[in-house]
């Protein structure tokens, strides 16, 4: 063989070798993640791996349920013939104040949100209190208006609740869980797996406010921004996306716990596409991203609690975008990104300085308690 | 009562050797530390011993906490590359 | 801002990317390393890959200061960090580096008091915060970290601020570098250099490496334009046959590098006779400890340390990927025992190390010209 054959099959070989290795870590990402952990730790809260094996290696599997199976923000229940939305979900921020809201808001707003977002219209909370021996009585009354105020603004009835005290030390001042029960609205046919090459991503707002604020209002760092969380109810939203484009509407997504890049990765494995974002298209807010810059973290990783991802048929794109910007709140939406076929279950960055980079799962938690 | 925050967010400020340009806002010559203000309003308080004096206005490389140079006056075009 | 906004113009990227083109011997293959984390990250960041030919292969370098600290240190900080009376504080990624039995994190899950911080004056904020409490600040870092932390140190003191200490960790860049191109299967032919740890200790120590290696050096800032034009200078340096240190971030590093932060570390560090680093052995004269006139802060005086000296694991190879001499996927465990999840060598610890960049990156490999 000519040497210089020799040394392209050389190279050949390498880089075969290099894809089988490749090819070892797809399949290892690709099987059901198993809950191996000895303990339970933070990560397990953070919304990315840690969770996932949680969620898909213990619970699911141990409650044998189809609809609980789809892993979806709410469960699709059909009752005689009736297409309901059922959700739950629980508050353990920490402060129970910051910056554009509380716990009692973010409450109301998280479970409307996860009704939202399945295109289920919605309806009624319960909420169950976990007290705290201790707490002040004005923090207890003044939750308890930001619920009521946050429920009216989202045209949802709080029909139902629980309360319980807990000895000092323990639900730290205060926990919420809710559930929450909405109608299915007939313009909506979403799917996770409904994604197809060609179609794009579309976001609602600017990213990172609400993780940031809960940070900075911990006030464990000498750093000070003025950001305020963007909890608000998504049903305005989304009724004004059913509205525009109703069935070429394939999948929405809230961004809460683990960010837009969370969301984006549970999406492109769902449905076995690749997901491309353009990094100069998203919008981000000055003081959140230079925020984000000096604790040393990627805003696309940060909660959010009143933006959503959005999926859509390509020609229905800028119908969607329309409908959005008129939306109050949402005048910085923009369309981030497109979906591929290659390569299956990946998230991709176009840098803004024109190389790519692949944006993977979360591992750890960049910061608890956020929700 | 649990406390602060574990960040693993792909990104380790004494790794990457980081240095975030910062605009001086306020010189607190008591305490030697400036206040000092990244796009935006994001504000951090920073230990100047190593570059001090600064004035206001004045953009300084911060790492850590800490300014370890000066990048120059508001206006000043940044050096020219070298070679 | 203005700084950052101009390194950053992909026109120019594409500008310098054409003149790497020209500058590259058809059919010869380039090894440049880069020394420090921050580089790896914005090279994996930006993508600046992609503008570079195939021929330019890029390595990456033992700039970890994190993840080169060796198992045993790990498991002495855990036992500190167990002690009642003692909040243990570091950076970021320090949490999540494998002992010999589990990390800072798994402490803390088990119920160690161990915070983060962004800098070092965080920690003896809450030293001042909790005079009841022991605070321990884990001190890593190279030569860019290392004046922050003596800063400090000197303040706690002026500040008569009793029950704070520091766990010395810090390291010094020019031994490892050194030690690697004493290694004899080293293959690199320039290298970029750490353009933050350059603004504390000059250009000038890192003569030695045109001087006594016969290899081009040329000092870099973190902007991806910063980069290429690193490369451009290294290339053209290999060209004309030149070998000197150049400076490509003029607009921060000083040749005589920051007097007064020398100084400060003069007064506050010692060299230790040898340091272990994980994945490339005892190097002599490259970490720091406490001066004597500095005892009374120094953790490892003021509370016993078990000090046990812990091997890396037989199937590490992380000594060979920081040499350059494989790559991250040709590791014989990358990927599989050894992921982001559950690292086992330093360069899988940390988001910069050479194994987590690529796994979390670079996977994603794209067609790029040879020359």
């Amino acid at each position: 063989m000519a040497p210089l054959d020799a040394a392209r099959s050389a190279d050949a070989v390498r880089a075969e070798r290099e894809q089988r290795v490749l090819g070892i870590i797809e399949t290892a990402r690709a099987k059901r993640a198993k809950f191996r952990d000895e303990q339970v730790t933070m990560a397990h809260g953070a919304g990315g791996k840690a969770t996932q094996s949680l969620i898909e290696g213990l619970l699911v599997p141990a409650f044998a349920s189809a609809p609980l199976a789809q892993l979806a923000d709410a469960a699709l229940l059909s009752v005689d013939g009736v297409e309901l939305a059922f959700t739950t979900d629980s508050y353990v921020v920490k402060p129970l104040r910051f910056p554009g809201g509380s716990i009692g808001e973010l409450a109301v707003n998280g479970t409307v949100n996860d009704l939202a977002v399945v295109g289920a219209r919605p309806l009624a909370l319960t909420l169950s209190l976990v007290l705290e021996e201790g707490l002040d009585a004005a923090v207890l009354r003044g939750e308890v208006q930001a619920i009521a105020a946050a429920a009216r603004a989202a045209g949802v009835e709080v029909v139902g609740g629980d309360t319980k005290v807990v000895e000092r030390g323990h639900a730290d001042g205060m926990y919420i869980t809710t559930a929450g029960i909405g109608k299915r609205d007939p313009r909506a046919q979403l799917a996770p797996d409904a994604l197809r090459p060609g179609d794009r991503i579309l976001l609602s707002g600017p990213i990172g406010e609400h993780g940031t604020a809960i940070m900075l209002a911990r006030g464990d760092f000498e750093l000070d921004a003025p950001i305020r969380s963007d909890t608000r109810s998504l049903w305005p939203v989304v009724d004004a996306l059913l509205e525009a484009v109703g069935p070429q509407l394939r999948c929405l997504r809230d961004a809460t716990r683990g960010g837009v890049a969370s969301v984006l990765n549970e999406l492109a494995r769902a449905s076995g596409t690749a997901i491309l974002v353009r990094e100069a298209a998203v919008p981000i807010k000055a003081a959140v991203a230079g925020a984000a810059e000096l604790l040393g973290i990627d805003p696309m990783y940060v909660a959010n609690e009143g933006t959503l991802v959005a999926c859509v048929a390509a020609d229905a794109a800028e119908r969607a975008l329309s409908a959005l910007r008129g939306v109050d709140g949402c005048e910085r939406a923009a369309e981030i990104g497109e979906v591929r076929g290659e390569p299956p279950g990946m998230v991709l960055v176009q840098t803004s300085f024109g190389g790519h980079r692949v944006m993977d799962q979360l591992v750890g938690d960049p910061l608890p308690r956020i929700c | 009562m649990s406390e602060t925050t574990v960040c693993d967010s792909k990104h380790c400020v004494t790794c990457a050797d980081e240095g975030v340009p910062m605009t001086v806002v306020r010189v607190d010559p008591e305490r030697a530390l400036a206040l000092c203000e990244r796009g935006g309003g994001a504000r951090a308080s920073v230990e100047i011993a190593l570059v001090e004096p600064v004035a206001p206005g004045e953009v300084l490389l911060v790492h850590a906490g800490t300014a370890i140079a000066r990048l120059g006056a508001p206006g000043a075009s940044p050096a020219g590359r070298a070679g | 801002m203005r700084f950052v906004e101009e390194f950053r113009d992909a026109e120019l990227g594409r500008a310098l990317a054409a003149e790497i083109l020209s500058l590259v011997e058809p059919g010869r293959h380039y090894k440049i390393m880069e020394v420090c984390g921050g580089h790896t990250h914005s090279i994996y960041k930006y993508g600046v890959d992609d503008l570079l030919p195939a021929n330019v292969e890029l390595v990456h370098g033992p700039g970890c200061p994190v993840c080169v600290i060796p198992m045993g240190r790990v498991d002495d900080g855990i036992a500190l960090a167990r002690r009642q009376e003692v909040i243990f504080t570091c950076f970021g990624d320090m949490m999540r580096v494998p002992g010999s039995n589990g990390s800072l994190l798994d402490a803390k899950a088990a119920g160690a008091d161990v915070r983060m911080v962004y800098s070092p004056l965080d920690a003896l904020r809450l030293a001042k915060q909790n005079r009841d409490r022991e605070v321990i600040f884990f001190a890593i870092g190279f030569e860019t970290t290392a004046p922050s932390t003596a800063l400090t140190l000197k303040r706690a003191r002026a500040e008569g601020v009793r029950n704070f200490s520091c766990m010395c960790s810090h390291v010094t860049i020019v031994p490892p570098v050194r030690a690697l191109l004493e290694s004899p299967d080293l293959r690199l032919d320039g290298f970029i250099g750490p353009g933050h740890v350059c603004t504390v200790v000059g250009a000038r120590p890192f003569e030695f490496i045109p001087v006594d290696y016969g290899r081009p050096v040329v000092i870099a800032g973190f902007e991806p334009l910063d980069i290429l034009q690193a490369i451009a200078m290294i290339l053209r340096q290999l060209r004309d046959g030149r070998c000197c240190v150049e400076n490509e971030y003029t607009r921060v590093v000083p040749y005589e590098g920051n007097p007064r932060a020398l100084q400060v570390m003069a007064e506050v560090f010692e060299l230790r006779a040898h340091f272990e680093w994980r994945g490339l052995g005892f190097i002599s004269h490259s970490g720091l400890r406490l001066t004597e006139a500095y005892a009374d802060l120094d953790a490892e005086r003021r509370f016993e340390v078990p000090g046990v000296r812990v091997a890396d694991p037989k199937a590490c190879q992380c000594g060979e990927v920081l040499k350059g001499v494989i790559k991250p996927w040709e590791c014989k465990v990358f990927g599989t025992a050894c992921t982001p999840e559950r690292p086992i060598g330093t360069c899988m610890v940390s988001s910069e190390g050479a194994c987590a960049a690529y796994y979390n990156f670079g996977r994603f490999a794209r067609e790029r010209a040879v020359v």
